[in-house]
C-alpha cells in the first residue's frame, strides 16, 4: 500500500454523494452529480496508475475524461428537451 | 527525496479540493450553486496530474496526466456552462432573464 | 485556397502531435499509421468546417486579458470553499445570484459569434462564475455568481469583449 493507493481509495470513497444524490436528486442535481463523478473517475484512474505502477490505466483515464465530456454534453442536452 | 515533498504537497490539495467539491454537492441546497463545485474538482485533478508529472517527469505517463488534467479543466468549464444554461431551461423552460426574476443590468 | 490549405496542415500536424503523444512510439510503421490516421480526422474536420454550421473568428487581440479570469481561478477556489464552510454553519436554500451585464455585441457575422463563444467561455473559466448565455434580444450577457460581487465588468467579461 503506498500513498497513491489511498488517494484512490479516498477518492473512490467521495464517489458516494454523487451516488446519493443521484438516486435522491431531481434529474438536474443527478446531472450535476454525474459529471463530478466523471472527474473524480478520471482523477481515481490516475492515481490508480500511478499506485500500481500501470501504465494502461493513464489511457483508460485519457478516454474516460473525453467520454465524461461527450456524456455531459449529452445529458444536458436532453434535459433541455425535458426527456 | 527532493521530488517527494511536492509530490505529497500536490497529490494532498488535489484529492482535497476533490473531496470538497464532493461535500459541496450535498451541502448546498440549490442545482446551480452545486455546479459551481465542478471547477475545483477539475482544478484537483489537474493538481493530481501534475503530481504525476513530478514524479515520473516527461514521460509517457507524465505527459498523458498533464493532458488528461488540461482537458478535465477546459471541458469543465464548457460542461459548466453548457449544464447551467439546460438547467434553467429543464426548470423554467428558457434560459434568460424571465419576467418574475428581479435581475438588475449593469452598465459598462 | 493557400489559407485553407495552411489550415488544413495545422489540423493535421496537432492531430498527428496527439497520435504521438498518446502512442509515444517512434517506430517507421507507427510514424506512418499516425499520419494517415491524422489525415483522414483532417478531412473530417473539413467536411464538417465546409458545412458552415456555427462560423465563429477569434481575434489574437481578444485573448490578451486572458491572464484576468486564470487569475482568478485560485481565489475563486478561496470563496468557494468559504461558501462551503458558511452553508455547513446556516443552511440556506440558495446562495448564489444572477446578474447581468450590458452585452453589445450580438450581430449574427463570425465576429459576433466568436466574442460571444470567448466571452461564455473565459467568463465560466474562475469557479465562482458560471454564464449562462449572453441574450442577443436584451443584450446582455447572464452569469451565476455563487458569491456575488466584484467589478461586473471585470468579473462577468473578463476579455472585454462585449
Amino acid at each position: 500500500m503506498n500513498e497513491w493507493l489511498v488517494a484512490a481509495t479516498v477518492l473512490i470513497v467521495a464517489l458516494g454523494p454523487c451516488l446519493g444524490l443521484c438516486f435522491a436528486g431531481r434529474p438536474v442535481d443527478g446531472l450535476v452529480a454525474l459529471e463530478l463523478s466523471g472527474v473524480i473517475t478520471t482523477a481515481a484512474l490516475l492515481v490508480l496508475a500511478e499506485g500500481f505502477h500501470r501504465q494502461p490505466f493513464v489511457d483508460l483515464a485519457v478516454v474516460f475524461v473525453v467520454l465524461n465530456f461527450a456524456g455531459g454534453l449529452t445529458f444536458a442536452r436532453m434535459l433541455e428537451r425535458r426527456l | 527525496m527532493t521530488r517527494e515533498l511536492p509530490v505529497a504537497i500536490l497529490l494532498v490539495a488535489g484529492v482535497t479540493l476533490i473531496v470538497l467539491s464532493a461535500l459541496a454537492i450535498l451541502v448546498m441546497r440549490n442545482t446551480l450553486d452545486r455546479l459551481h463545485y465542478l471547477g475545483p474538482a477539475s482544478l484537483g485533478t489537474l493538481l493530481v496530474a501534475i503530481a504525476i508529472l513530478v514524479e515520473e517527469s516527461f514521460s509517457l505517463i507524465g505527459d498523458k496526466a498533464l493532458a488528461v488534467g488540461v482537458f478535465a479543466v477546459l471541458s469543465g468549464v464548457v460542461l459548466n456552462h453548457v449544464t447551467a444554461r439546460a438547467v434553467r431551461v429543464h426548470e423554467l423552460g428558457g434560459w434568460g432573464i424571465q419576467n418574475d426574476e428581479q435581475v438588475e443590468v449593469e452598465e459598462r | 485556397m493557400a489559407r485553407s490549405l495552411a489550415v488544413a496542415l495545422i489540423i493535421w500536424a496537432g492531430l498527428a502531435g496527439v497520435w504521438m503523444l498518446l502512442v509515444d512510439n517512434e517506430s517507421l510503421p507507427e510514424l506512418v499509421l499516425g499520419a494517415g490516421v491524422a489525415l483522414i480526422a483532417t478531412v473530417a474536420v473539413q467536411l464538417v468546417r465546409a458545412q458552415h454550421v456555427a462560423d465563429a473568428r477569434i481575434r489574437s487581440s481578444w485573448i490578451r486579458r486572458l491572464w484576468r479570469p486564470l487569475a482568478r481561478m485560485p481565489l475563486d477556489v478561496g470563496v468557494l470553499i468559504v461558501e462551503l464552510v458558511r452553508q455547513l454553519r446556516q443552511r440556506r436554500p440558495e446562495r448564489g445570484q444572477l446578474r447581468a451585464l450590458r452585452f453589445r455585441a450580438v450581430d449574427q457575422d463570425a465576429d459576433g459569434r466568436g466574442r460571444r463563444a470567448l466571452a461564455e467561455l473565459a467568463g465560466s473559466l474562475a469557479p465562482n462564475t458560471i454564464v449562462v448565455g449572453v441574450d442577443r434580444r436584451r443584450r446582455v450577457i447572464l452569469v451565476h455568481q455563487l458569491r456575488p460581487g466584484g467589478e461586473g465588468e471585470r468579473t462577468l467579461d473578463p476579455l472585454e469583449l462585449g
